[in-house]
Order: structure tokens, then C-alpha cells, then sequence
């Protein structure tokens, strides 16, 4: 059910750690892919533990469910059933396994004592987040350490004289340094860290009390060279849309950096720092230091051609060491339209916009404005455009309005790029198999009326407008001008004004308009987003582009000013759409109104809690994390499960209920305009579906698609296969000391040597020989 | 005799170390014991296959330098040629 075919061994695993007893779930599957999103039970009588995981690449996968010592002692001679749930697809699917009550009890018994040499000397440094490895057609950029993982004495960088410690006086190189998120976020002094040859790792560290007011990790021109102005003589080749961007995101760092995240964890280290190492009056500490081990050793190198060529090339150790980035496109239409009636031309809108953000660290992608607030947007409009499409239906200018959603956008257009490039191949939706069935309608670039996207439209304050910056598009502008200021604004949180860029030398913003603009060169195409010649968000594609740097908090009526001004923009861009339907009745269009709640709601899920109501609701049980869902793509092969619980959301607006029962719910090969999916134990008949986001430079097995990869055109990401994160601190001993600890270890071995033998020998001294003994079989004869 | 021999026109078949191994097994027979009758084809053996396998060896080493020190740079026919590709690195 929905495993596609793999093959799961499921071991456990126990180890000491503190007062917990943790156990060790290891799952290993023949699939590639499935590993993204995965949910692990330990069922213990009829209550059932809870560890969720999503990792974007794994080569295998170990989770660790820490119970309470209480849980332990229930363990005891039970067997334990472990439940590993899959979302994938549309529903998830489950594997038993029993743990050994043998191993159930072990573990019950090692929980209390750690013994191990290994404990005694390190202590690992938990949740800590690593940068990892990722390479285009030139260059590989981020972390990695060596095989064994990076040593260095841990100093604190919090002045312009401990930079110069690091980089140049202190007598204790190689340093792991620590960086507070201000000192980080500069990009001169981190390029001084590594260019100084002396540092061997960062630890970037979580504070509460720090307020930064900006810090992005991406370019100032994100995405350049891609798109529409792709001469690097062009001005518009690389307008500082970014302004507050670092590019720290596409260096090269020869050494890993963690992001330590847990505030225990940040405080021992620190403390740790002080109490051995930092330098008294300038003058250095003598040994013992504090000393740290980072593990982040990447598989893949140089570029994606290597990386990728090694992985086909015959070898001793045959294994994937990079994948080409990707996800899925999730997308719908209003209407499901068969291939027998073909669009004319300028007769489709189609609503766009991306799914995903990036940063440097995995797994904290939280893409608040980067992202998500154009996909609530998103979201909220089609919810408005469904609930009239039965009116709709009847228009004689628009036959349909398309929606799409496109993962990898941060990555040079991945997404939007393959949509675009699968149209003018004239295979999207599916291309034409047999002319009888009734597949549904090709949708070509040149059905296209207006291509409208949402991007970062978070907005707070006193009325600050929206822009539209647009292309081929002034109509659509008038248009969304005059249902602007038509709306009913009940509250004042909910007012905005829409204006139209006025830099236009400056170009289009990077947006996925971009790729559709690229290949047919009147195609009407319009951003809508909250800036206008430089992005407001400040964080943009960074680890601190969360709800608070938006001033969202979910909330009852108190503060909605965000959640009010994305609701008006909907509902505004839903009767600019209806408007544009040229239909006879008022009505429709005031049928739609602003719903700030539903936002709200939309906001909260996204951007605060994974385990929400409504996704509750769309996969069909309550065990999700209660963290955000990180809006990294992560690469092409694994599910993302951001994509398939907005897939499910889009289904549960555009669809249906019919009944069907769950093996009854699924595509009818006689009807292929509409997909059948399970959300909540109803049966859906929708349009929404998802297709392969993987850049047209790769082929679907991950090699590369040589014309498309030459043309420069399209998207040449990778990411390296790693092993594992660790982070360990430990009290490092002078080098004196470790080389007379070592040599003294060797004289006593060869002393043991020399007594053994010389013991051997004189043996007969103890155990005298009987000279009569022959033994049997040496006997001559 | 028959050994050395044999060991000798053997490594003609690509089989340098069986050179080596030969110079140094019957290095004693050829050169410290005292001379007996087939004594002198053994010499013959025996340099011969020492200095085989020393150009070998001398050849091999070079490769091998030549080979590590350039892998990296020459990019897929590098790969090609390699049995263990170093992982995270050129």
C-alpha cells in the first residue's frame, strides 16, 4: 500500500543515554525516495509513542524514541509493536514488526548505567543542524567534514578580538568556532574564518535574546543567469532584489557548520568554552581544552556531473552519492476538460505559485514569507474560485483557470521550468496515448491568457499597497485595480491598496513568470507580491524567515493584520478573475468575500504547528509533528510532505465527494480527466493531481538529459548523499600528552610482548618437560 | 632447478611479484650456497628475474604517481580507471 514495492527490515536498536531508555528504529528499504517522510510508533499496550522524522536525504534511516523510564519498566517481557507510517501518496500505509521481548528486557537494564568508555569521554551535543553539500553544473557549495569528522578547541567569536584570536593569534589551532547569529550573518567575517585556514568547524548558536533585523542567506539576484535576462552585460541580470542577501547559502566551506538549536545545549557549550578555554588577560588556557567533533562527511563532489557520472561508472562500491534536486508540482484546474475539446487560444488563467523556500541548514526551512504567505494566498483564491465555479462554467472568455503549485523554485526554477517545458513538448498534463480514452485536455503556453502569481505577500501596518508587476499584462492590472477598490473592507486590518510597480527598467522579480515568459514571449504574465523594487521580507530564504519575522502569531481577533490583508488580496484576485469571465451578474463576484479566520487557520498550519486541524484532516490521523513542516524541496525521488497535504487541501476545495469505497478510490482508465483520492474516509473526485518536478536537464532515472543540460537553460542542481550528523564535545589533552599516552600504551603492549615470550620459552621452569612425553602422531616409526 | 625455472618463464605472463618471489626464494641457492651443478642457470634465473621485476616495480611506481597525483584532473577517464573513488572529495 503505497510503498511501492520496497522491501522494509526493521531492527531496533537500544543504547544508554541518561534517564531515558531510548530505542533505536532502524528502517531499511530497497526504495529510494520513501525515506522523506516518515512516521514511527512504538506501541506500548494501546498507547502508542510517537516519533516523527522527516529528512530530506538519508541513506538509511534511524530514528531514536526516547521513553521514560516508566515506559521501560513496561517494556519489561512484552513485545513491543513498532509502527512505521509512510505519507505517501494520498494514503499512508503501515509495517509491523515485533520488537524481541529479549532485547526489550536488555534494554530495561541498560538504562540507568552508562558505563562505556565512549560516554565517558564524550558528550554528544543533540539537535544540532547541519549544512550540507549541493553542486551545479560548475560548482559544489556548503559543508562537509572529513570521513572521521572535524577536531577543533572551541572558541567563541563575540569580538573583533576573538575573530583575530581565531583567525590569527591564538596558539591552539585548528578552532571549532562558536558564532552567535549576529557575527554569522556577516559575511566578511565568516569569509575571514575560512580563508585563515585555522578553523575547523563552526557552531553557529541559537539565541533568544538576539533580535536581528536582517539575515538572508540567499544572493542578492536569487536565481541569475536563469529566466528572462540571462546576458550578464543586461542590467537586469542581476538587480539587488535581495538586497539584505549574503550568499553565504552558495559559498564553498571547506569545514561542516552546525546550527545548534536547543538552548541546554547552547548553554554547555558555552560553558564548556569558559570554564576551559577562554583566553584569561589575552593570555591562552593550558590544556585540557574544550574540544568539539563535527561529522558531516558528503559523499558527492565537485559538480553534479561528476557526482553523477560517478555513480554510473563501474566501481567497487556501487551506491548513489548525489540526486538531482526536485520534488513534486501539485496542480488542478476549476473544470475537468477532456482531450476532445481542445483549448482555443488566450482562453486559460492559470494562478501560480512556489511551494518551496531554501536555507542553509536542514530541516529548519521555515519560509515564512519566502513562501508560504503566497501559497495561503494561493490557497485562499482557488478556495474563493471553486466555491463559484458552477457560474464560472458559463463563460464564454475563460474556459478554464489552472492552478499550480512548483517545488524547486528556489533552485533556478525547477518546477516551473518542467511545467513550462513539459506545455510546449505537449505533454501536460499526460501526452496523448490513444485518441479513444478520454484523457484530459493538453494545455499548451499558447492557451495561456494570463499566467498570475503569488509571491511574498505577508504585509503588515498602515495600508502599504501590493504591487503587480506585470508583463504583456495591463489589462489584468486595471482590472485588479478596480476589484480592489471595490471590495467591502469591514475592518480596517483588512484594507490594502494595489499599486503597479513604477521601477520598470528594473525587470520582473525572480519568479517562476520567468520560465513561462522565457518561452513564449507575449504571454501575459503578473506577479503579485508585497514589494516593489527590493523585497520587504528581510529574511528572505533563510532559517530565520519564520512566523515571527512576518509579526504572525495565530490568534483569536486581536492582532489579524496579516492574516486580514491576505484575505482581502484573495478574495480581490478571485473577483479579478471572475471579473475577467465576463459574466452578466454582480452577484457572483460579491459572493466573495474575505475570510481572515480561514487564513488564519491556513497561516497557523503552515507556519507554527504541522499537527493543525486541518491537516489532521487531510492525512487521516493525528500523528504528525508539531513543528512546522520545513519548506526545503529536498530532491526529486523522496515525498515531500508539504506537497501531498497541499495536494490533498487543493482536492478537498476542487473536488467532489462521491461514494466510493477506499479500493474503489482510484483512476479510472476510462475517465482520466479526474483523479480519485481517500482524504479523511471520503472518496474524492478531483482534477488535482501532482507531476514530477525535476528539472529538464535530468532524465527521470537521475542521469542527465544531455541537449537540455547543454542549452543552460534549465535548473542543474544536486545533493550529496551524506551518512550521518554528529556533534560531540570532549576535554582534549595537550599534544604532549596524547603522544605520551600513546607511546606508553605501546611500550606496555611490547612489553607484554617480550614477557609473554620470554614466559613461553622458560615455561619449563613451572611445567617441567617429561623427557619420556612423545606426542601421538609425531611418533616415529 | 625445475622451479626456478618454471617461476621465471612464468612471469613473462604479466606476473612480476612471481619474479620477485623468485629472486628471493632462490637468492640463497644462487648466490650463498656452495656451487653445485645447476648453480649457474640458477644465477641466470635469478638476475634475470630480479631485474624484471625491478622494472616492473620502477614502472608501476611511476604509473601509480602519475595516477594519484592526476586523477582529479583528468576528470571521467580518471573515474574510469579507478576501482575506489574517494568519496566528498575531487
Amino acid at each position: 500500500m503505497g510503498i511501492k514495492g520496497g522491501k522494509e527490515d526493521v531492527t531496533v536498536r537500544q543504547t544508554t543515554y541518561y534517564n531515558y531508555c531510548p530505542v533505536t528504529v532502524i528502517v531499511a528499504t530497497e526504495v529510494r525516495g520513501c525515506y522523506s517522510s516518515v512516521i514511527i510508533g512504538l506501541g506500548l499496550g494501546r498507547r502508542f509513542v510517537i516519533s516523527w522524522s522527516y529528512s530530506s536525504h538519508f541513506s538509511f534511516v534511524e530514528w531514536v524514541i526516547l521513553l521514560s523510564v516508566e515506559d521501560c519498566y513496561w517494556v519489561e517481557n512484552r513485545s513491543v509493536t513498532i509502527r512505521v507510517t509512510w505519507i505517501g501518496e494520498s494514503q499512508h500505509s503501515e509495517i509491523f514488526a515485533l520488537m524481541d521481548p529479549y532485547q526489550a528486557v536488555q534494554m530495561n537494564e541498560r538504562t540507568t548505567h552508562g558505563d562505556r568508555t565512549n560516554t565517558k569521554i564524550y558528550e554528544p551535543v543533540t539537535g544540532a543542524l547541519a549544512c550540507f553539500r549541493r553542486m551545479n553544473k560548475t560548482h559544489q557549495i556548503g559543508c562537509s567534514s572529513k570521513l572521521t569528522g572535524n577536531v577543533g578547541v572551541l572558541h567563541l567569536v563575540d569580538s573583533d578580538d576573538a575573530l583575530n584570536w581565531v583567525s590569527r593569534d591564538g596558539p591552539h589551532s585548528p578552532y571549532i568556532v562558536l558564532v552567535y547569529a549576529d557575527r554569522f550573518v556577516n559575511r566578511t567575517t565568516m569569509i575571514q574564518l575560512r580563508d585563515s585556514g585555522r578553523v575547523s568547524g563552526v557552531l553557529l548558536l541559537n539565541s533568544k535574546t538576539l533580535k536581528l533585523d536582517a539575515f538572508s542567506e540567499e544572493n542578492t539576484c536569487p536565481n541569475r543567469g536563469y529566466g528572462l535576462y540571462t546576458d550578464p552585460k543586461d542590467p537586469r541580470y542581476c538587480e539587488p532584489w535581495n538586497s539584505k542577501g549574503n550568499g553565504l547559502l552558495y559559498e564553498e566551506w571547506d569545514f561542516p557548520i552546525f546550527y545548534v538549536t536547543d538552548p541546554t545545549q547552547v548553554e554547555s557549550l558555552t560553558g564548556c568554552f569558559s570554564h576551559f578555554n577562554e583566553p584569561v588577560n589575552g593570555t591562552a588556557r593550558d590544556w585540557p581544552l574544550c574540544a568539539a567533533q563535527l561529522q558531516s562527511h558528503m559523499l558527492a563532489a565537485v559538480d553534479s556531473e561528476t557526482c553523477i557520472r560517478r555513480e554510473n561508472v563501474f566501481s567497487l562500491q556501487p551506491s548513489r552519492i548525489c540526486d538531482p534536486m526536485g520534488g513534486r508540482n501539485v496542480w488542478g484546474s476549476l473544470f475537468a476538460r477532456s482531450q476532445q475539446q481542445p483549448y482555443s487560444n488566450n482562453s486559460v488563467i492559470v494562478i501560480g505559485a512556489r511551494l518551496d523556500s531554501s536555507s542553509m541548514f536542514d530541516q529548519l526551512t521555515p519560509g515564512a514569507d519566502s513562501a508560504v504567505t503566497a501559497l495561503v494566498a494561493f490557497l485562499e483564491t482557488i478556495r474563493h474560485l471553486t466555491s463559484v465555479k458552477n457560474d464560472l462554467l458559463a463563460s464564454k472568455t475563460i474556459e478554464n483557470v489552472y492552478f499550480m503549485l512548483f517545488s524547486g523554485e528556489a533552485f533556478d526554477y525547477i518546477g516551473s521550468s518542467r511545467i513550462v517545458f513539459d506545455m510546449k513538448s505537449n505533454r501536460f498534463p499526460f501526452s496523448i496515448s490513444d485518441s479513444t480514452t478520454s484523457q484530459p485536455a493538453i494545455l499548451k503556453l499558447e492557451n495561456i491568457k494570463y499566467f498570475i502569481e503569488f509571491n511574498q505577500v505577508a504585509l503588515k501596518g498602515k495600508i502599504p499597497p501590493y504591487y503587480v508587476h506585470s508583463l504583456n499584462a495591463d489589462g489584468f492590472f486595471t482590472e485588479i485595480q478596480n476589484q480592489g477598490q471595490k471590495i467591502d473592507r469591514p475592518l480596517k486590518f483588512e484594507q490594502v491598496k494595489i499599486e503597479k510597480d513604477n521601477k520598470n527598467s528594473q525587470g520582473l522579480p525572480p519568479s517562476s513568470v520567468h520560465s513561462f515568459v522565457t518561452h513564449r514571449d507575449d504571454l501575459p504574465g503578473v506577479v503579485i507580491t508585497n514589494h516593489n523594487s527590493s523585497y520587504r521580507n528581510m529574511f528572505h530564504n533563510s532559517i530565520y524567515d519564520s512566523a515571527s519575522a512576518i509579526n504572525y502569531e495565530y490568534s483569536e481577533a486581536h492582532n489579524l493584520d496579516v492574516q486580514g490583508k491576505i484575505a482581502t488580496l484573495s478574495a480581490t484576485v478571485a473577483r479579478t478573475i471572475v471579473s475577467l469571465a465576463n459574466l452578466p451578474s454582480e452577484e457572483i463576484i460579491n459572493s466573495i468575500v474575505p475570510d481572515v479566520d480561514y487564513v488564519d487557520e491556513l497561516l497557523h498550519c503552515y507556519l507554527e504547528a504541522g499537527n493543525c486541524l486541518t491537516f489532521q484532516h487531510m492525512i487521516g490521523h493525528d500523528q504528525l509533528p508539531s513543528d512546522p513542516f520545513p519548506t526545503y524541496v529536498g530532491v526529486y525521488n523522496n515525498l515531500n510532505p508539504l506537497a501531498i497535504l497541499t495536494q490533498n487541501l487543493l482536492s478537498t476545495y476542487q473536488g467532489v465527494k462521491v461514494s466510493k469505497d477506499l479500493k474503489e478510490c482510484k483512476r479510472n482508465y476510462d475517465n482520466q480527466t479526474v483523479e480519485y483520492v481517500w482524504i479523511n474516509e471520503t472518496c474524492y473526485e478531483t482534477t488535482v493531481n501532482w507531476s514530477l518536478a525535476l528539472s529538464p536537464a535530468f532524465e527521470t532515472d537521475g542521469r542527465i538529459s544531455w541537449s537540455e543540460w547543454n542549452s543552460g537553460m534549465y535548473s542543474t542542481w544536486t545533493e550529496s548523499v551524506w551518512q550521518k550528523f554528529t556533534v560531540r564535545i570532549f576535554l582534549k589533552p595537550s599534544r604532549t600528552h596524547e603522544i605520551l599516552t600513546i607511546v606508553f600504551g605501546a611500550l606496555v603492549c611490547l612489553l607484554s610482548f617480550i614477557v609473554i615470550g620470554w614466559v613461553s620459552k622458560k615455561s619449563d621452569v613451572i611445567f617441567p618437560s617429561r623427557g619420556e612425553f612423545t606426542p601421538v602422531g609425531l611418533s616415529e616409526s | 632447478m625445475y622451479l626456478c625455472r618454471w617461476y621465471y618463464l612464468a612471469g613473462f605472463l604479466f606476473l612480476p611479484f612471481l619474479w620477485a618471489i623468485n629472486s628471493f626464494w632462490f637468492y640463497h641457492e644462487a648466490f650463498k650456497k656452495p656451487p653445485f651443478q645447476e648453480q649457474k642457470d640458477i644465477k641466470t634465473y635469478v638476475i634475470r628475474s630480479a631485474i624484471g621485476a625491478s622494472i616492473w616495480f620502477i614502472g608501476l611506481l611511476a604509473w601509480i604517481i602519475t595516477f594519484q597525483i592526476n586523477r582529479s584532473s583528468w576528470g571521467e577517464l580518471g573515474d574510469q580507471l579507478s576501482f575506489v573513488i574517494p568519496t566528498g572529495r575531487a
